[in-house]
């Protein structure tokens, strides 16, 4: 401990009068590497995370278990829940949820009163007041608590992604013909609102409905059939009463799907580990130039401290912490111009690009930034020990 | 010969060697036919616990290369070095660092006090590594600044000292771990007249008090008047020891604040082979 106070003064008064051009050179050297990196993957996050069925306020998914394949993305295949709104009206009562809503999705074709058809992804919900959008789509629109189950009151609501909106030209109020492969059927639909198209999954051909008008053109009413389940809450203490909601059940957070997504998707995840291994590069790189600038420049006192008994470990801890505590610094500044990377990045997208996000700042994108800080400051070191085997020796002192 | 009798210090035809150009490493070296420089040629000395010896000489007579090795800073070409029992130069690296750190004090014409680091907080650098607690080792650090006069200066960066302050600083950072032997190259080059007599003192003291041995090595002869032995060197080699009469020349030195020339002792100059003690 004695070491490490030593070891923070040398470094604070280094930065601030000794020294400050060398010691802030490795900062923004590690800064620059690890911001660079935490843009990019952040990228790469957000090219993973688009095609997941998810809000923004949603912080659990119960699914399924299958074979390994993320559950969250769309699978019309898979084993579905039964019972599910008694279910969901039972966890929503809990007092740590705000909501749950049970999920079904289903292809469907659509077709409006001028002939135009369209092949879309019906995703049908139980609306709830906090509940804002499905797959980027907005809820508004949809009356709240799905009253076809509840009171057998049709609704016949449709609200229409932007992507859909375009591509069948239709808007608020439109009658729609919806078609299933188990056949055509009589019930009335019209367009209840058309979400804007601020969310990049906006842009793709989906319609959210009531769920149990889904499930009765579908026939998944039979068992009450969904999907999965998305909980709202903050409570992060509810996840393993979650997964006892059904058995054989997976229960998934917003940032397990995140970095499953990117692990599963090659181009996000071939981003952001190169993204890695460049900011390691980069940065050591300039820590070990730093490094060996500050050595050479400190061998009279290097070899005073030799001379007067202070052991070659002692010597090389006390310069160790100097580089942890100065990568770790670079590492938090790079983590702030990373997000503000992220941000700006953000901004032209939406200008240029797309009406959506291309990047994320998902915990683990920023957290990656302070673990390659560390493994920058650790890779530094042997070179350090090697400087002080050769540099600071008790022979040159006095010479 | 009894413990107390025994020398701290004993060299037995030291040598030490430096080459110029040529290619050393650990495994290999190449153009051993490079030219050599005899720093240090066969000598021979002993000193003995609480003992003030003195080392004189013109630049390149080898006063820092004997400093260096009798500190343990080095290991000679040929010859030996035995401190107490140890012979020095059959340390490793580690174990002369640890033997320094424990026996050794060290004051060097260029003190490299840490410019990061309080006055207090480069004195107590020692006791950090020997892992003495932080109370302990702030205590002895302000004693002994306050000793060398510098109890307003205990929190000053070096940068914010003179020479001859940052000096003393060196000197207390020698002095904190009672040190059996103080090597001490130029130690008052820096200082006024009165600091300088003050640190004198001190070095007194402690080859009194504590049996410190005292290894000084300076081009300014008064400095040397307090050793109990002067050692004259030339090229290498020791050519004339000369025991004095320290008791009446250090407090006639302190009193007049200069030497008469009257009081100088009768030198007894001794060859080296006079010198020689068995260990």
């Amino acid at each position: 401990m004695a070491l490490l106070g030593v070891s923070l003064r040398r470094t604070y008064v280094r930065a601030t009068k000794t020294a400050p051009g060398r010691t802030w050179m490795s900062v923004v050297g590690v800064a620059l590497a690890v911001g660079l990196m935490v843009v990019v993957a952040g990228i790469g996050v957000g090219i993973a995370t688009q095609s997941t069925v998810y809000g923004d306020n949603v912080d659990y998914w119960i699914t399924p278990e299958s074979d390994g394949s993320s559950s969250a993305l769309i699978d019309t295949d898979a084993p579905r829940f039964g019972s599910v709104h008694p279910t969901a009206s039972e966890l929503s009562e809990h007092d740590s949820i705000e909501y749950a809503s049970p999920v079904l999705t289903q292809p469907l074709r659509i077709e409006t009163d001028d002939g135009t058809a369209e092949n879309v992804l019906a995703v049908g919900v139980v609306n709830h007041p906090e509940f804002d959008d499905i797959t980027d789509v907005t809820t508004d629109g949809l009356t709240e608590g799905d009253p076809y189950y509840e009171t057998d009151e049709w609704t016949g609501e449709l609200v229409f992604s932007a992507g859909s909106s375009e591509l069948l030209a239709a808007t608020d109020g439109d009658s729609i013909t919806v078609t299933h492969p188990r056949g055509a059927t009589n019930r009335e639909f019209s367009v209840a609102t058309v979400d804007p198209g601020a969310a990049s999954g906006s842009q793709f051909p989906v319609v959210v409905m009531q769920l149990s008008e889904l499930q009765a053109i579908t026939g998944a009413d039979r068992n009450d059939e969904a999907d999965q389940l998305v909980v709202s809450s903050n409570d992060p203490s509810i996840e393993p009463m979650l997964a006892d909601v059904y058995p054989r059940s997976t229960v998934s957070t917003r940032e397990g799907l995140n970095a499953q997504a990117v692990f599963e998707d090659e181009l996000p995840l071939a981003l952001s580990v190169t993204a890695g291994i460049i900011a390691v590069v980069i940065g050591t790189l300039f820590v070990m130039t730093t490094t060996g600038l500050s050595v050479a420049a400190d061998r009279g006192r290097l070899s005073t401290l030799a001379a007067i008994g202070i052991s070659r470990s002692t010597r090389f801890r006390l310069l160790a912490s100097e580089i942890l505590l100065i990568t770790l610094v670079g590492g938090l500044i790079g983590v702030v111009l990373g997000m503000g990377g992220i941000r700006a990045a953000n901004i032209v997208a939406r200008q240029t690009l797309t009406s959506g996000t291309v990047a994320s700042t998902a915990p683990f994108v920023l957290a990656s930034g302070f673990v390659i800080a560390g493994v920058i400051g650790l890779l530094s070191l042997p070179y350090l020990g090697l400087l002080l085997r050769r540099v600071g020796t008790a022979k040159e002192v006095g010479r | 010969m009894t413990q107390s009798q025994q020398p701290l210090l004993q060299c037995n035809a030291v040598s030490r060697q430096y080459s110029l150009g040529g290619t050393q490493s650990r495994w290999f070296s190449r153009n051993s036919d490079a030219p050599t420089v005899d720093a240090l040629s066969n000598v021979d000395l002993s000193i003995a616990r609480g003992e003030i010896v003195g080392c004189a000489g013109p630049s390149g007579s080898g006063k820092s290369t004997l400093l260096h090795l009798l500190a343990g800073l080095d290991t000679p070409t040929s010859g030996t070095v035995w401190f107490d029992e140890t012979n020095l130069a059959s340390l490793s690296n580690r174990a002369r660092t640890r033997h320094r750190l424990d026996h050794v004090g060290i004051v060097f014409q260029h003190f490299h006090l840490l410019d990061s680091l309080s006055a207090r907080a480069n004195v107590a650098l020692p006791l950090v590594e020997l892992g003495r607690p932080k109370k302990e080792r702030q205590q002895r650090a302000t004693e002994l600044l306050t000793a060398m006069g510098l109890e307003d200066r205990i929190t000053h960066r070096p940068a914010e000292l003179s020479g001859g302050e940052q000096q003393r600083v060196a000197i207390a950072r020698a002095l904190i771990t009672e040190p059996d032997l103080v090597v001490a190259d130029e130690p008052t080059g820096e200082l006024d007249t009165q600091t300088g007599e003050r640190v004198l003192t001190r070095f007194r003291e402690l080859a009194g008090e504590l049996d410190t041995a005292v290894v000084l090595a300076s081009h300014d002869e008064p400095t040397l008047d307090i050793a109990d032995r002067l050692v004259r060197m030339r090229d290498g080699e020791i050519t004339e020891i000369e025991h004095t009469d320290t008791a009446d020349r250090a407090q006639h030195s302190l009193e007049d604040g200069s030497v008469s020339e009257s009081q100088q002792p009768a030198a007894e100059s001794s060859s080296l082979d006079a010198d020689l003690s068995n260990p």
